[in-house]
């Protein structure tokens, strides 16, 4: 995972998939990155190297969305696959989530 | 045909069956006639709770005399898969139970008499006397 | 693929699909193009695909999807079909069919040439419509919550609905439930593969922050539709049962949206949406979220690629199949289901057997019974067998028990069918659901109670305009609602509507000829409320397609009355109307009467049988006369035909022997009456119906046979049939006349008796009148106490004695007694005692008429027909006589007491004339008998009569106008006259006496009554 600030904008890239095993080991890293609140304005999470996701996956953009609302931060998703994006249009996740698509 | 046959006299004449489509024997039993009902309806039965239908072979064979009275001695066939009901025909008395092959029997002679022909699907040379065996599935055509 | 079960079952439920889809697609080739046809082929596809999906049979999937497609088209009439079309379609269908014989191997099969056929005449048409509907959008409103949905999603649902998809809410929670799968995608795809998902909502309130995510989980609450059970989704899906909520497939498409939204309120994240929030803010929050879903506008073809995708690429990825089988054992170990399918014939064979079973058992008793004494033991082993035997065929018959769901889950579909077409609002609540009938009465209850749902909304809820007009709700009420009662079970229909008004259903009468102007006037609104069940009524003003279409209520009458049971209508003008069915809990044992024709036993059922009348040569008042070749019997004014069982049956030449007593019953089939005559008349026996052996082929005289207790097979016979076959020809005048006369002699009879109905040990139905019973008391048997031969009880701390009818009457007798019992404390009698009885059957109203041919015991008041079946009316007085003698020995004193004297005994209600008769004959008195004061009057006119005893409360003239008509008479002045009266009050006795009554006497209180008659003669002759 890696994160740069540029223009008030926190852009975290994820690597690889976004599956339990690993998410576990990106909890505390993420906490620090988003925990920098003076450094921006809105968090932007490229996806476009995830192959797939599961339900800890999801999970855990859920937590980085929530994070950024209770530091009143925007949010955005981006770099999606189809398959994903059609996961996350299914779960209507797109009404809740702002998701930037290709 | 070969196997084992079920022998029964009706009306002082020899008859077989295949034994496989034999359900069983019954002696002495009390049959409830059906009054306006087809004249080959002898009446209706109860074996273990079902009902069984007793035809009259006697005048479906044509053959004039009717079963000795009294001595109500019956077949019952094995129900076939399609119609579960059970039916049966009275007889006079059971003969004995013989094996056959395909070397003593023959299909019914040319000029054998009329209603018989249907019946009978072949007929046994017996040492002493000519059996003929009926087709039980003509009987269920009935 | 491992589960053989399911398999099977879905080969057997394919099996029957096919064969619809083949029949449907002949009936195209012959060129008829009936909508049903279609839809009917369109459902059985669908479903063939629905379940193949569970399995993750691809090939009949592939198959069945393209021919879907195909028959949607042809359905939505965007393709017209032609004969290639068909013959396309039969040889895809039998590509299924063979596929669903072999299912092991169906996936190995070359398929590709039907699915190309079939998509070339798909993509050959021209498109006559846009391919793609407009968007639409959920429509939000935050104040009331209410959602509607996009007409497209409507479709979804009717669509669905349509055939035969259940409904459902699923609660996933994304953590645990999906975690076994190997990613959400594929669970999704998994999830589209055998169903559809309507609307959703992710409740991700659960997660707060970055720290939760491991432990927080992800609610998606989405509505579903599919082909599938509950029970296989929790097995498809691996989600517990308890996060799927079946939805009422009736729920409003309005109320779907809240229903997905309640789990919201549950959860405790959940804060009230406050309008004057920021919307930003609210996103913040996950109050805001729920509404980001609600504010956002949702369509439904954005769920749509991930359905359609799924299905014309199905379940391609191999482990996903494998998930399936792997999933199904899983759950198995889990969810042990604990019912077995067993076939029907199965569960007849075991009745059959259980019959058999009850038989042996009896003659088994019988044998043994002399012996149960010198076998020390045997009297509790056959006593243990008794009781098993009997619980054991109860306990078979309880197998073919199913719960009335079966048909009432069809009728919220045909009320929202309904509904639309009439355009009106209609809401049906039903209620009772689980509870069950034998499975024969639940399969002949469809077409009844369709009807009468149809009425209920056809003719009885108005139109919404002109409910608002009333004052009403707009929305109609139809309550559906079965209950048990009696022994029976009742259902009721209940709707809110306009009402049935008696005077249309009068002046519809009278303009069909249903009966007379001057009848109308006399006829009690329920007797006219009975017109509808005449052949040919119809009230709606105009006949609609939905009810008016020539199946009358008649029928549904005559339906009702053939299970056994009964049909009633109560109705209030613009409040509603109930019709209720009273229904016997098992139809396959029915209450019959056995006759006797040249020396062969027939079974009778007694719903036909209306009474029984016996004639002795000679009697002037009642005999049969020869009329024009036919022979006729005068019956309360009406002639009878009568035909002789043993003539039609063939069993006798002669015609009927008028020299000796004949024994007409008299049989009612809707309004055709005639008398049919037999050689003797035995017991009733309840007996088990088995169907008519189809070696028999048409005997139209008889509806079934059935074994007897003495282990004989006899014939049922059916009254209709023999009607037919003696050629007895019904003309509409006698049709009419019969009703009529139905009705005269109901009124004729003013006073009803309320009538308890109890059983004991044996199979006969007893009955007391009410107002001889003082009160009725369970007990455990453990409270009987034997002192001697007799049994007491405690009752209010003294002791009882109790006695059991059947000890003492010629009845059946059963050996062995339930652990509770009731016991009868009798009114009105000078030594009580407690009838000891097994079960109360019921307490009903009604006027008893008893039959002629008399069931002649002493006591036993007589023999009548109460629903259906015959009861025995008990004479308390000589049953406690029977059972204590020592009591009534004193009686003998009256027994010459009466010394031909002629008494005139005035009373209305035949069951006390009955009784009192009796009495006053033991006693020695000539009876005359007049049912009422102006009889009476007319019988003193012409007779010379020592006493008259005579009841108060009487039609046409009461005894008050009686008695004070003989005292101002000069000639008849000093006549004595005794009141007989259920009014005991100081008040009666004191206007009695003012009336003239010289004593004023309870009714029953057979030796006071006597007693009374003594003093009476003696003072007015000392007076005299």
């Amino acid at each position: 995972m890696k994160s740069e600030v540029k223009q008030a904008k926190l852009c975290i890239q994820i690597e690889k998939d976004l599956t339990a095993n690993r998410v576990k080991g990106l909890v505390d890293e993420a906490k620090r990155m988003v925990g920098q609140i003076d450094n921006y304005r809105e968090i932007s999470v490229d996806l476009s190297r995830v192959q797939h996701i599961d339900s800890t996956g999801i999970s855990f953009i859920i937590g980085l969305y929530k994070s950024a609302c209770s530091n009143s931060k925007a949010f955005k998703l981006t770099g999606l696959n189809e398959d994903i994006f059609g996961l996350f249009r299914l779960m209507k996740l797109d009404k809740i989530l702002e998701i930037e698509t290709a | 045909m070969t196997g084992k046959v079920l022998t029964f006299y009706l009306g002082g004449l020899l008859f077989g069956l295949d034994i496989v489509a034999v359900k069983e024997i019954q002696r002495n039993i009390e049959y409830t006639p059906v009054p306006d009902s087809p004249a080959h309806i002898v009446g209706l039965f109860n074996m273990r709770g079902q009902v069984v239908t007793l035809l009259d072979l006697a005048y479906l064979l044509n053959n004039g005399k009717e079963p000795e009275k009294g001595r109500a001695v019956c077949i019952v066939l094995k129900p076939r898969a399609e119609a579960p009901e059970h039916i049966g025909f009275l007889i006079d008395r059971t003969g004995s139970v013989v094996d056959i092959q395909d070397d003593i029997s023959e299909g019914p002679p040319a000029n054998m008499s009329g209603e018989l022909t249907r019946f009978v699907k072949e007929v046994v040379k017996l040492n002493e006397e000519l059996l003929m065996v009926i087709d039980s599935e003509v009987i269920f055509e009935q | 693929m491992q589960n053989l079960e399911f398999i099977k079952e879905f080969i057997e439920e394919a099996t029957v699909h096919v064969e619809t889809v083949e029949n449907g697609l002949l009936l195209f080739g012959n060129g008829t193009n009936e909508p049903d046809t279609i839809h009917g082929i369109f459902r059985a596809v669908h479903s063939i695909k629905g379940t193949a999906g569970f399995f993750g049979l691809q090939n009949i999937i592939k198959i069945a999807h393209v021919m879907e497609n195909l028959l949607g088209e042809v359905r939505n009439s965007n393709l017209a079909i032609t004969n290639d079309t068909v013959d396309y379609l039969l040889a895809a269908n039998d590509c299924l069919k063979e596929m669903i014989v072999d299912v092991e191997n169906s996936d190995d099969r070359d398929v590709s040439v039907h699915i190309e056929n079939i998509t070339a005449i798909l993509e050959n048409r021209k498109p006559n419509l846009p391919n793609e509907p407009a968007v639409e959008f959920v429509v939000t409103d935050e104040k009331n919550q209410e959602v509607l949905f996009a007409d497209n999603e409507k479709t979804i649902i009717t669509d669905a609905l349509k055939h035969g998809h259940g409904l459902y809410k699923i609660r996933l929670r994304l953590n645990e439930n999906v975690k076994a799968n190997p990613s959400p995608v594929m669970f999704f795809n998994k999830l589209s593969s055998i169903g559809q998902i309507i609307d959703s909502y992710t409740d991700i309130s659960e997660v707060g922050g970055l720290d939760d995510i491991l432990n927080a989980d992800i609610n998606f609450i989405f509505l579903f539709t599919t082909v599938l059970e509950k029970n296989l989704i929790t097995l498809a899906l691996d989600i517990p049962e308890e996060d799927i909520v079946e939805l009422d497939i009736n729920t409003k498409k309005e109320d779907l949206a809240q229903i997905l939204r309640k789990d919201l309120d549950f959860s405790s994240a959940f804060q009230k949406f406050d309008p004057l929030t920021e919307p930003r803010q609210m996103v913040q929050s996950s109050t805001g979220m729920a509404n980001g879903v609600m504010d956002h506008s949702v369509t439904t073809e954005e769920m749509k690629p991930v359905n359609s995708s799924s299905l014309s690429t199905p379940l391609t990825a191999s482990p996903n199949v494998d998930d399936a089988g792997d999933m199904v054992k899983k759950a198995q170990a889990v969810a042990v289901d604990d019912t077995v399918r067993v076939h029907v014939s199965l569960l007849n064979d075991l009745l059959n057997l259980a019959s058999e079973m009850v038989l042996g058992r009896n003659q088994l008793l019988r044998c043994l019974e002399d012996h149960r004494k010198e076998i020390a033991g045997l009297n509790s082993v056959l006593q243990n067998i008794d009781n098993i035997t009997t619980e054991l065929q109860e306990k078979i018959m309880q197998t073919r028990m199913q719960p009335v769901a079966k048909v009432f889950n069809k009728f919220p579909r045909i009320i929202r069918e309904l509904s639309k077409k009439l355009g009106k609002d209609i809401d049906l609540q039903m209620e009772g659901t689980e509870v069950e009938l034998d499975k024969s009465i639940i399969e002949s209850l469809a077409d009844p109670l369709t009807h009468l749902i149809r009425n209920a909304a056809d003719h009885g809820i108005e139109r919404p305009e002109v409910r608002e007009l009333q004052g009403k709700s707009k929305t109609g009420h139809i309550f559906l609602k079965a209950y048990h009662e009696g022994g029976r079970v009742n259902i009721d229909i209940i709707d809110d509507g306009a009402g049935i008004k008696v005077e249309k259903i009068k002046a519809k009468a009278l303009e069909r000829g249903l009966m007379r102007a001057a009848e109308a006037e006399s006829m009690s609104e329920r007797e006219i409320l009975n017109m509808l069940f005449q052949p040919g009524f119809s009230t709606a003003e105009q006949v609609t397609d939905v009810s008016g279409r020539g199946v009358g209520m008649d029928v549904v009458k005559t339906n009702i009355e053939k299970l056994g049971g009964a049909i009633d209508i109560m109705t209030r003008p613009g409040q509603g109307t109930t019709f209720r069915l009273a229904l016997p809990l098992t139809l396959a044992i029915i209450p019959s009467l056995i006759v006797e024709v040249a020396g062969q036993k027939f079974a009778l059922p007694q719903v036909n049988l209306q009474e029984m009348v016996r004639i002795k040569p000679g009697d002037p008042n009642r005999k049969i006369e020869r009329f024009q070749g036919a022979q006729v019997l005068r019956l309360r004014g009406r002639l009878l035909p009568i035909i002789h069982l043993g003539n039609v049956l063939g069993l006798r030449k002669e015609s009927l022997d008028t020299t000796e007593v004949v024994r007409v019953l008299v049989l009612k089939i809707g309004t055709k009456q005639y008398g049919l005559a037999v050689d003797a008349i035995h017991d009733g026996e309840e007996i088990l119906v088995k169907p008519l052996p189809r070696y028999l082929g048409e005997c139209p005289c008889y509806s079934g046979v059935t074994i007897l207790g003495d282990g004989k097979v006899a014939m049922i016979l059916n009254p209709e049939g023999i009607s037919g076959k003696a050629n007895l020809r019904f003309t509409e005048e006698q049709r009419k006349k019969s009703a009529e006369e139905e009705q005269s002699a109901i009124e004729s009879m003013a006073e009803a008796q309320n009538l308890l109905l109890f059983q004991c040990s044996g199979t006969e139905t007893f009955s007391l009148d009410l107002s001889m019973v003082a009160r009725v008391e369970p007990i455990q048997a453990s409270q009987i106490e034997r002192i001697g031969e007799k049994e007491y009880i405690q009752f209010r701390g003294d002791s009882l004695r109790v006695i059991r009818p059947e000890q003492y009457l010629p009845v059946t007798r059963r050996e062995g007694q339930p652990d509770k019992l009731y016991v009868i404390i009798p009114k009105l009698v000078k030594y009580p005692m407690g009838i000891l009885i097994h079960r109360i059957e019921d307490i009903i109203q009604t006027r008893v008429k008893f039959n002629q041919e008399n069931i002649k015991a002493k006591g036993l008041v007589g023999s009548t027909i109460l629903h259906n079946r015959i009861v025995l009316v008990i004479n308390i007085y000589d049953l406690f006589e029977l059972a204590a003698p020592e009591h009534y020995q004193i009686h003998e004193r009256h027994s010459h007491s009466g010394n031909r004297r002629t008494v005139l005994l005035v009373e209305d209600t035949p069951f006390f004339a009955k009784m009192e008769r009796s009495y006053l004959e033991w006693a020695g008195y000539r009876v005359l008998y007049g049912s009422n004061g102006k009889e009476a009057w007319d019988i003193l006119q012409n007779s010379s009569v020592d006493v008259v005893v005579s009841d108060i409360q009487m039609p046409v003239m009461d005894g008050f106008e009686l008695v004070k008509r003989i005292r101002s008479d000069q000639r008849l002045a000093p006549l004595p006259v005794i009141a007989l009266t259920s009014m005991t009050d100081e008040r009666s006795r004191q206007l009695g006496r003012e009336a003239g009554f010289d004593f004023y006497e309870v009714k029953l209180d057979k030796e006071r009554i006597l007693d009374r008659l003594e003093e009476a003669l003696r003072l007015r002759r000392e007076a005299g």
